[in-house]
């Protein structure tokens, strides 16, 4: 009857071990999941501000540099092209680019 | 004696076992809400998407834009013209939709009469020169009409 009884608690530990070692996976995948969810969010929202500058730098307006921690880097490109202007908007988050584009348009005579 | 150490034998496993049910119960439902948040936020993220992509492809469509009041709302006004006739695509937020609208220049309707096209809560315009700007449920949207037309025909 105790060596049952202890058998059983043995199997249980062991169930419980196992147990433990699935849980630990599957919270690991959860956070895993979470954390893509956001950064797939998080570019969405880089692709349109990246867009947004493009347009306000074909229409000679100054574009938003800035958004909900999203910050944009300007750099132009010099241009082969006479009359044509080129430009790279790349998207930090954290120090980190997330998303660039490369834009041209042409240049209008004031 | 034999007994005692019987009863806290079995007490031990029933407590082992519900450590065992609780450890469960919490990486179920810790599933549950990532999942719940998952399917939120691609809901979410779709309907964003869309929305700018919607307004985008209308007004990279049209030939002339203009914002105007249609009423009490404000309406991103695409014109065209078909045999000889001047026919406006109007496009605004009413009642919790995004709505389009298409009819003849002097046709006499509501905006409740737009077919809907998505769930929106407010739509914003502005026109300076040739960059048109939309706010729709806050995301800012910004277009440079090429044409550099912002007047009806």
């Amino acid at each position: 009857m105790k060596n049952r009884a202890s058998l059983t608690l043995m199997e249980m530990l062991i169930m419980v071990l196992v147990f433990s070692l699935s849980a630990a996976i599957c919270l690991g995948l959860f956070a895993g999941a979470d954390r893509l969810s956001e950064e797939t969010v998080r570019q969405d929202r880089a692709v349109i501000l990246a867009q947004n500058a493009a347009e306000a730098l074909k229409a000679g307006a100054e574009p938003e540099t800035a958004e909900d921690g999203l910050y944009l880097d300007i750099r132009e490109v010099p241009s082969e092209i006479p009359g044509l202007k080129q430009a790279e908007i790349t998207v930090f988050f954290e120090k980190e680019a997330i998303f660039t584009l490369e834009t041209g348009w042409q240049e209008v005579a004031p | 004696m034999k007994e005692k150490n019987s009863k806290i034998t079995d007490l031990l496993a029933l407590l082992v076992f519900a450590v065992f049910a609780l450890c469960l119960c919490l990486v179920l439902l810790t599933g549950a809400r990532v999942y719940r948040n998952l399917v939120q936020t691609g809901e979410e993220t779709y309907a964003r998407r869309t929305a700018a992509l919607y307004l985008s492809t209308r007004v990279r469509q049209s030939g002339t834009v203009a914002v105007e009041d249609f009423g009490g709302c404000q309406a991103l006004t695409c014109a065209e013209e078909i045999d000889g006739e001047i026919y406006l695509t109007r496009i605004y937020c009413h009642e919790g939709y995004l709505r389009e609208l298409f009819c003849a220049e002097n046709a006499a309707l509501s905006p409740s009469d737009g077919e809907k096209v998505l769930e929106a809560e407010n739509l914003t315009l502005s026109l300076e020169g040739t960059l048109l700007t939309a706010q729709l449920d806050g995301q800012t949207l910004t277009f440079h009409l090429r044409t550099g037309k912002e007047a009806l025909p």
